[in-house]
Protein backbone atom coordinates (compact mmCIF):
# COMPACT_ATOMS: atom_id res chain seq x y z
CA UNK A 1 0.00 0.00 0.00
CA UNK A 2 1.28 3.40 -0.91
CA UNK A 3 1.75 6.16 1.61
CA UNK A 4 -1.42 8.11 2.27
CA UNK A 5 0.25 11.52 2.18
CA UNK A 6 1.01 11.84 -1.53
CA UNK A 7 -2.42 10.58 -2.57
CA UNK A 8 -4.20 12.87 -0.13
CA UNK A 9 -2.10 15.78 -1.35
CA UNK A 10 -3.10 14.94 -4.89
CA UNK A 11 -6.78 14.77 -3.95
CA UNK A 12 -6.58 18.12 -2.18
CA UNK A 13 -4.81 19.74 -5.12
CA UNK A 14 -7.28 18.09 -7.43
CA UNK A 15 -10.16 19.72 -5.63
CA UNK A 16 -8.58 23.05 -6.46
CA UNK A 17 -8.41 22.05 -10.11
CA UNK A 18 -12.06 20.99 -10.02
CA UNK A 19 -13.02 24.34 -8.55
CA UNK A 20 -11.13 26.13 -11.28
CA UNK A 21 -12.75 24.04 -13.98
CA UNK A 22 -16.23 24.71 -12.61
CA UNK A 23 -15.45 28.41 -12.28
CA UNK A 24 -14.37 28.42 -15.92
CA UNK A 25 -17.59 26.73 -16.97
CA UNK A 26 -15.73 23.65 -18.17
CA UNK A 27 -16.60 20.04 -17.55
CA UNK A 28 -15.04 18.80 -14.36
CA UNK A 29 -16.38 15.28 -14.65
CA UNK A 30 -13.10 13.55 -15.56
CA UNK A 31 -11.28 15.31 -12.75
CA UNK A 32 -14.01 14.47 -10.25
CA UNK A 33 -14.10 10.84 -11.33
CA UNK A 34 -10.33 10.71 -10.97
CA UNK A 35 -10.48 12.05 -7.44
CA UNK A 36 -13.18 9.54 -6.50
CA UNK A 37 -11.10 6.71 -7.93
CA UNK A 38 -8.07 7.93 -6.01
CA UNK A 39 -10.02 8.05 -2.77
CA UNK A 40 -11.54 4.63 -3.34
CA UNK A 41 -8.19 3.19 -4.25
CA UNK A 42 -6.69 4.63 -1.10
CA UNK A 43 -9.52 3.16 0.96
CA UNK A 44 -9.10 -0.24 -0.63
CA UNK A 45 -5.36 -0.12 -0.10
CA UNK A 46 -4.40 -0.74 -3.69
CA UNK A 47 -5.59 0.14 -7.13
CA UNK A 48 -7.52 -2.47 -9.07
CA UNK A 49 -6.89 -3.31 -12.68
CA UNK A 50 -10.34 -1.95 -13.46
CA UNK A 51 -9.50 1.40 -11.83
CA UNK A 52 -6.19 1.54 -13.64
CA UNK A 53 -7.88 0.87 -16.96
CA UNK A 54 -10.42 3.59 -16.26
CA UNK A 55 -7.71 6.08 -15.34
CA UNK A 56 -5.75 5.24 -18.46
CA UNK A 57 -8.78 5.67 -20.70
CA UNK A 58 -9.60 9.05 -19.19
CA UNK A 59 -6.04 10.28 -19.52
CA UNK A 60 -5.74 9.04 -23.08
CA UNK A 61 -8.90 10.92 -23.99
CA UNK A 62 -7.73 14.15 -22.44
CA UNK A 63 -4.30 13.94 -24.05
CA UNK A 64 -5.88 13.22 -27.42
CA UNK A 65 -8.18 16.21 -27.02
CA UNK A 66 -5.32 18.53 -26.19
CA UNK A 67 -3.20 17.22 -29.03
CA UNK A 68 -5.82 17.87 -31.70
CA UNK A 69 -4.62 20.40 -34.27
CA UNK A 70 -5.67 23.85 -33.17
CA UNK A 71 -7.29 26.08 -35.75
CA UNK B 1 13.63 4.70 4.78
CA UNK B 2 12.63 4.71 1.21
CA UNK B 3 14.13 7.37 -0.97
CA UNK B 4 11.56 8.92 -3.16
CA UNK B 5 11.78 11.09 -6.19
CA UNK B 6 9.02 13.60 -5.72
CA UNK B 7 7.81 15.10 -8.91
CA UNK B 8 5.95 18.29 -8.34
CA UNK B 9 4.36 19.92 -11.26
CA UNK B 10 2.97 23.35 -10.87
CA UNK B 11 0.76 24.31 -13.69
CA UNK B 12 0.97 28.03 -13.83
CA UNK B 13 -0.52 29.55 -16.89
CA UNK B 14 0.17 33.18 -17.39
CA UNK B 15 -0.58 35.79 -19.98
CA UNK B 16 -3.19 38.40 -20.64
CA UNK B 17 -6.69 36.98 -20.67
CA UNK B 18 -5.59 33.77 -19.05
CA UNK B 19 -7.24 34.43 -15.73
CA UNK B 20 -9.02 31.11 -15.90
CA UNK B 21 -5.91 29.48 -14.63
CA UNK B 22 -5.22 31.49 -11.56
CA UNK B 23 -7.01 28.90 -9.49
CA UNK B 24 -5.05 26.07 -11.07
CA UNK B 25 -1.73 27.53 -10.06
CA UNK B 26 -1.02 24.96 -7.44
CA UNK B 27 1.41 22.18 -7.00
CA UNK B 28 0.29 18.82 -8.25
CA UNK B 29 2.18 15.82 -7.10
CA UNK B 30 2.57 13.56 -10.06
CA UNK B 31 3.93 10.56 -8.28
CA UNK B 32 7.17 9.18 -7.07
CA UNK B 33 9.64 6.57 -8.14
CA UNK B 34 13.31 5.77 -8.14
CA UNK B 35 15.53 2.97 -9.25
CA UNK B 36 15.34 1.51 -5.76
CA UNK B 37 11.57 1.87 -5.52
CA UNK B 38 9.55 -0.09 -8.04
CA UNK B 39 7.06 1.63 -10.27
CA UNK B 40 3.97 -0.09 -8.90
CA UNK B 41 0.46 -0.01 -10.28
CA UNK B 42 -0.46 2.35 -7.43
CA UNK B 43 2.30 4.75 -8.41
CA UNK B 44 1.40 4.50 -12.06
CA UNK B 45 -2.23 5.23 -11.21
CA UNK B 46 -1.29 8.21 -9.05
CA UNK B 47 0.91 9.61 -11.80
CA UNK B 48 -1.77 9.16 -14.43
CA UNK B 49 -4.39 10.67 -12.12
CA UNK B 50 -2.24 13.74 -11.66
CA UNK B 51 -1.77 13.91 -15.41
CA UNK B 52 -5.56 13.86 -15.80
CA UNK B 53 -5.79 16.94 -13.62
CA UNK B 54 -3.02 18.64 -15.55
CA UNK B 55 -4.49 17.86 -18.94
CA UNK B 56 -7.90 18.98 -17.70
CA UNK B 57 -6.29 22.36 -17.12
CA UNK B 58 -4.46 22.28 -20.44
CA UNK B 59 -7.74 21.55 -22.19
CA UNK B 60 -9.34 24.57 -20.56
CA UNK B 61 -6.48 26.60 -21.99
CA UNK B 62 -7.01 25.02 -25.40
CA UNK B 63 -10.79 25.53 -25.34
CA UNK B 64 -10.38 29.12 -24.23
CA UNK B 65 -7.98 29.65 -27.11
CA UNK B 66 -10.30 28.07 -29.69
CA UNK B 67 -13.20 30.17 -28.42
CA UNK B 68 -11.14 33.33 -28.72
CA UNK B 69 -11.34 34.12 -25.03
CA UNK B 70 -7.60 34.68 -24.81
CA UNK B 71 -5.14 36.41 -27.15
CA UNK B 72 -4.63 34.64 -30.50
CA UNK B 73 -0.96 34.07 -29.77
CA UNK B 74 -2.19 31.13 -27.72
CA UNK B 75 -2.53 29.07 -30.89
CA UNK B 76 1.17 29.16 -31.56
CA UNK B 77 1.91 28.54 -27.91
CA UNK B 78 -0.31 25.49 -27.80
CA UNK B 79 1.12 24.17 -31.06
CA UNK B 80 4.59 24.43 -29.58
CA UNK B 81 3.57 22.58 -26.42
CA UNK B 82 1.82 19.90 -28.47
CA UNK B 83 5.15 18.93 -30.01
CA UNK B 84 6.04 17.56 -26.62
CA UNK B 85 2.69 16.46 -25.25
CA UNK B 86 2.38 14.25 -28.33
CA UNK B 87 5.45 12.36 -27.15
CA UNK B 88 3.82 11.42 -23.87
CA UNK B 89 1.29 8.90 -25.13
CA UNK B 90 3.78 6.49 -26.75
CA UNK B 91 5.80 6.54 -23.55
CA UNK B 92 2.69 5.85 -21.49
CA UNK B 93 1.84 2.84 -23.61
CA UNK B 94 5.27 1.40 -22.94
CA UNK B 95 5.26 2.34 -19.28
CA UNK B 96 1.89 0.69 -18.67
CA UNK B 97 3.08 -2.51 -20.29
CA UNK B 98 6.28 -2.63 -18.31
CA UNK B 99 4.53 -1.95 -15.02
CA UNK B 100 1.87 -4.58 -15.63
CA UNK B 101 4.49 -7.16 -16.52
CA UNK B 102 6.63 -6.00 -13.61
CA UNK B 103 9.54 -5.25 -15.92
CA UNK B 104 11.04 -2.81 -13.47
CA UNK B 105 14.22 -2.19 -15.41
CA UNK B 106 12.40 -0.90 -18.45
CA UNK B 107 9.65 0.73 -16.39
CA UNK B 108 12.27 2.83 -14.64
CA UNK B 109 13.90 3.73 -17.94
CA UNK B 110 10.62 4.84 -19.46
CA UNK B 111 9.65 6.67 -16.28
CA UNK B 112 12.82 8.69 -16.63
CA UNK B 113 12.02 9.34 -20.27
CA UNK B 114 8.62 10.67 -19.23
CA UNK B 115 10.35 12.93 -16.71
CA UNK B 116 12.61 14.21 -19.47
CA UNK B 117 9.65 14.98 -21.71
CA UNK B 118 7.89 16.76 -18.87
CA UNK B 119 10.99 18.84 -18.27
CA UNK B 120 11.07 19.72 -21.95
CA UNK B 121 7.38 20.59 -21.90
CA UNK B 122 8.07 22.80 -18.93
CA UNK B 123 10.83 24.68 -20.70
CA UNK B 124 8.98 24.94 -23.99
CA UNK B 125 5.78 26.09 -22.34
CA UNK B 126 7.66 28.68 -20.32
CA UNK B 127 9.20 30.02 -23.50
CA UNK B 128 5.70 30.55 -24.84
CA UNK B 129 4.14 32.27 -21.89
CA UNK B 130 2.87 29.20 -20.08
CA UNK B 131 4.90 28.35 -17.06
CA UNK B 132 4.99 24.82 -15.78
CA UNK B 133 7.39 24.99 -12.92
CA UNK B 134 8.64 23.30 -9.78
CA UNK B 135 9.41 19.97 -11.35
CA UNK B 136 11.68 18.58 -8.69
CA UNK B 137 13.60 15.37 -9.11
CA UNK B 138 15.70 14.37 -6.16
CA UNK B 139 15.80 11.98 -3.36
Amino acid sequence: MEAIGPVMDLIIKGLGVVSALVAAGMTAEPAIATLIDLAEGQKAGTVTDEQLTSTEATLDGLISDFNLPIT
Amino acid sequence: MKRLIPLLLVLSLTGAGCTLFKNIESAIQLGSASASNPVTKDRLNAMESAAILIFSGLNVWRTSCVQGLIPPACKGQITNVQVYTRQIQPYLVQLRTFVKTNDQVNATIIWNEVLAVIATVKNQAAANGVTISNVTVGG
